[in-house]
């Protein structure tokens, strides 16, 4: 069986770019084989021959981009779709998942990109909810805590069991995750693109916690696109494109470039903006931006923040989540108000003015939740595409709204930025998380905003996409946007940034040139471990 | 294959479906109490679709439809507006009031009334919108109580001899004279209330203001996230009093066609129980205005066949009617929600084959 096995990996994965597997014959049969699995929905094939083989104890990631098949992988493993074709096997047992409780059952267990915790509770509430033990409605807190205390010390993942989830930071609200798994009694662990939400340092932290685990004999399925990450971490890689698996490969024999043309038939793109196109015209001037904490003792969530942003100019902002990032784009676009200092646009003031003037001076606002700030999941494309510029004269005259007017717009930003829907009357909800991004992204570029004050634009979007939106911010700083960008993902920042703030609770610690600081040094100074230059 | 077809196939799948499910229940409900469910429809069918049921129907339709547009107005952006009733009601008096005593001739008396009723009627809601907004009291609870306030109200009022007196044992504003009767038509004997075109004109625009204007696109996009519609520059709180009030208005109409074309006056005894209508109407009516429309006349029409109900041989079933309505609120709230759920997964598998498509375009 394995013998055929090797043969498939090798052979029959189809693709020009296979290179050997790791797969030296060996008695124990592996964590998770998936053999030609097949999943069709109507008129189309997501998944069209995928072939996994993970040897237990390893850590294996699987590879693709967006839309490449790795979701569907993923959520037929953990039991929520099932194959149409071919075989899943757990440690040598032929599984038919029907639902994540026989995946669970089976000891297979998933942390998901966003993190399902409830922040009111402590993290032994959150560990047990759902899998409480004890006997009829009494919880047995103390078999709890003793199994949460020892699981987490066999496994590097020291964590306080009483404190609350929501003073933890996203490092640690991981390894809720991982542990509320590992509690379930699973030994193979699917981490879906756990680094997105991740600082380097956090990452490496996670690094070494996989190790442990996979050290203790757990098995990791490691999803990523970040090429440097997975060579790093994984001991095997199964590269998927277009829903095939095309090649298997182990990161001591490949680059990040190799492993890039594997998944995209191409070279990655780049950030890296060519021109200085900064002016001395000063848009947008923020000076001593104050803002006080919500709840009492607390530190203020912006701490004298000033900084300015010129016409042409893109000024990024790095941190760690929650060091006000998030405030201080609210705080420009008019949502969350202030409590000191001032923000104005061309030298007007923008005290007492509220959003949807700020929108009409041209402030064009990509928010960081998507889904609570973004959209109408509810509603078709096209009511989505003017949500925020409805009061636009482009979009209807007096109190009328112009459909048709709207719907062209829709067109527009579908074509432009590649949003693949059925229509501009499609519900917002039923699209990707990738193309409601490049809706919203769309819909905000192509209103040609003065201002533009964005959170993560590429968040959860593939690589041409990611593309063409670099494409056309490079394009509108050319004609004089002024950009406040917060992005998580740092090539992003470095690469499109003009100057670089870093900002920790509340405070800028940091101005940088791009050009001149590497990755882990910015990560010195978001987590404080490095102090000011400026 | 045409995707209208299968549109309609789900827009009527499910008002059929509720209606269907009615008449099992309330032809169960017959044969428990031991009577013949064929012999009651059928008297019920025949009563019924007289000209003078059928002319009654449309006449009762009027306020349980207006009523129906008052809370749609609010669910659209996700406030329930329980307080039709009491607004309504202290809109009538009100407006009773002010049809009798101000002087003027009647056409001026009529819109009198009418713009009394509407301003009483945003300005009661209005509380519960401003409450809700700055204090954050749960709409449902501010209206709910104010029901209460307006029953106190509304006596109290009928006790003042300024405005009230009693007549026949009863207590009763004065009487709007003759030329501040709406107009009618007489058909076969019964009397078509033509505020019908009212009600109609009131359709019109809570569609085009509901689903054109740049107002109503802000109200729905509120009451769909709002967070997003904070995002987009829409000032929630602002927009919660504007829609209370703009329900209020409306539910001030409520009561008007009965007092302009039936009572004109405002007794103790002035029709009750219309605003909650209001809400089975609103809900079996997707806040549509043509099905509310639908669902008013229906409700009216089973109200008024059920009358048949009173004589022999199935003499006191009268309730079935109710069993009707009743039955029919349920079971279309969950056939709505079931289908919206299959939409629902049809438009998410549309655009998942359509972003996947590219794939299988290009050769294995």
């Amino acid at each position: 069986m394995t013998e055929n096995a090797d043969r498939r990996a090798a052979g029959d994965a189809g693709g020009p770019f296979v290179i050997p597997g790791p797969h030296a014959p060996q008695a124990a049969p592996y964590a998770i084989e998936l053999r030609d699995i097949v999943k069709r929905f109507p008129g189309v094939v997501a998944n069209d021959g995928v072939n996994v083989a993970v040897r237990p104890g390893t850590i294996h990631a699987l590879i693709g981009e967006n839309g490449a098949g790795k979701s569907t992988v993923m959520k037929i493993l953990y039991g929520t779709q099932r194959p149409d074709e071919g075989r899943i096997e757990v440690n040598g047992v032929e599984q038919r998942f029907k639902s994540p409780k026989d995946a669970i059952a089976a000891g297979i267990g998933m942390v998901f990109q966003h993190f399902m915790l409830a922040d009111n509770l402590t993290v032994l509430e959150n560990v047990i909810l759902g899998a409480e033990p004890g006997k009829g409605v009494k919880i047995d807190i103390r078999t709890a805590r003793e199994t949460l205390t020892e699981l987490a010390a066999a496994n590097g993942l020291e964590i306080d069991p009483d404190a609350f989830v929501s003073e933890l930071g996203v490092g640690e609200r991981q390894r809720v995750e991982i542990l509320k798994v590992l509690f379930r009694g699973a030994r193979i662990v699917i981490l879906d693109e756990p680094t997105a939400v991740l600082v380097p340092q956090e990452v490496d932290e996670l690094f070494v916690t996989l190790r442990e685990l996979a050290s203790t004999g757990v098995t990791i399925v490691f999803i990523s696109h970040k090429l440097d990450e997975v060579l790093a971490i994984a001991d095997d890689i199964t590269v998927i494109r277009k829903g095939k698996t095309v090649a298997t490969a182990i990161p001591s024999q490949v680059t990040a470039r190799d492993l890039a043309q594997m998944m995209v038939g191409s070279e990655l793109p780049s950030a890296a903006t060519r021109t200085a196109t900064v002016t001395d015209i000063a848009t947008l001037k923020v000076e001593g931006v104050t803002m006080n904490a919500t709840a009492r003792g607390s530190r203020p969530l912006l701490d004298n923040v000033s900084f300015t942003v010129h016409q042409g100019e893109i000024v990024g902002i790095a941190g760690i989540e929650g060091n006000g990032q998030t405030e201080l784009l609210k705080a420009i676009i008019g949502i969350d108000r202030i409590d000191g200092g001032s923000i104005s646009i061309d030298g007007h003031n923008l005290v007492g003015v509220s959003t949807s003037d700020r929108r009409e001076m041209g402030v064009g606002y990509i928010p960081e939740d998507r889904q609570r700030e973004a959209l109408l999941l509810p509603s078709p494309l096209w009511e989505n595409a003017i949500l925020g510029h409805q009061r636009s004269a482009r979009f209807g005259k007096g109190m009328w709204i112009d459909q048709a007017a709207a719907r062209a717009y829709t067109e527009q930003i579908i074509s432009s930025f590649d949003v693949r829907t059925p229509s501009v009357d499609t519900i917002s909800l039923a699209l990707s998380g990738g193309n409601q991004q490049k809706l919203i992204v769309g819909r905000e570029m192509l209103a040609d905003p003065k201002v533009l004050v964005a959170a993560h634009p590429t968040r959860g979007i593939d690589v041409g996409a990611q593309a063409a939106v670099w494409d056309a911010i490079r394009d509108a700083r050319g004609k004089g946007l002024a950009l406040l960008l917060v992005s998580a993902d740092l090539e992003e920042l470095l690469g499109l940034s003009d100057t670089v703030l870093v900002m920790l609770r509340g405070r800028i610690v940091a101005k940088l040139d791009p050009a001149k600081v590497t990755k882990s040094e910015l990560g010195e100074y978001m987590t404080g471990a490095r102090e000011v230059a400026a | 294959m045409s995707i209208n077809r299968k549109k309609v196939f789900y827009a009527l799948a499910a008002p059929l479906g509720a209606f269907v499910l009615a008449v099992a229940v309330a032809g169960l409900a017959l044969l428990v109490s031991g009577k013949n469910p064929f012999v009651a429809f059928k008297q019920m069918v025949i009563y019924g679709g007289t000209v003078d049921s059928l002319i009654t129907s449309i006449n009762e339709a009027l306020p349980l439809f207006v009523s129906g547009v008052a809370v749609a107005i609010g669910f659209r952006t996700n406030l329930f507006n329980i307080g039709v009733e009491g607004q309504y009601r202290l809109a009538a008096i009100v407006a009773a009031v002010v049809g009798a005593e101000l002087p003027g001739p009647g056409f001026l008396r009529i819109i009198m009334a009418m713009a009394a009723a509407i301003i009483v009627g945003a300005m009661y809601a209005s509380i519960a919108g401003l409450l809700r907004a700055y204090r954050n009291v749960n709409e449902v609870i501010a209206t709910i109580m104010l029901n209460g306030v307006m029953t106190g109200l509304v006596a109290v009022l009928l006790k003042w001899d300024l405005i009230a007196s009693i007549k026949d044992q009863q207590l009763r504003t004065s009487r709007l004279p003759k030329s501040a009767w709406f107009p009618s038509v007489t058909f076969g004997g019964s009397e078509l209330y033509l505020w019908v075109f009212v009600a109609i004109a009131i359709g019109i625009g809570y569609h085009y203001l509901i689903n054109r204007s740049r107002f109503g696109y802000e109200l729905r996009a509120s009451g769909i996230n709002p967070g997003a519609a904070l995002a987009a520059g829409v000032n929630p709180k602002r927009m919660i009093v504007k829609t209370m009030a703009l329900s209020g208005a409306v539910a001030g109409l409520v009561g008007m066609p009965l007092l302009l074309q039936r009572q004109h006056e405002f007794t103790q005894q002035f029709q009750q129980g219309l605003g909650f209508a209001g809400i089975a109407v609103a809900l079996v009516g997707r806040q549509k205005a043509a099905g509310m429309a639908a669902a008013a006349l229906l409700f009216a029409y089973l109200t008024r066949a059920s009358q048949a109900l009173t004589s022999p041989p199935t003499r006191g079933t009268k309730e079935i009617g109710t069993i009707l309505q009743g039955t029919m609120m349920l079971a279309a709230v969950v056939a709505y929600e079931v289908v919206r759920r299959r939409a629902e997964a049809n438009a998410i598998h549309e655009a998942a084959h359509r972003a996947a498509v590219q794939f299988a375009e290009v050769p294995a």
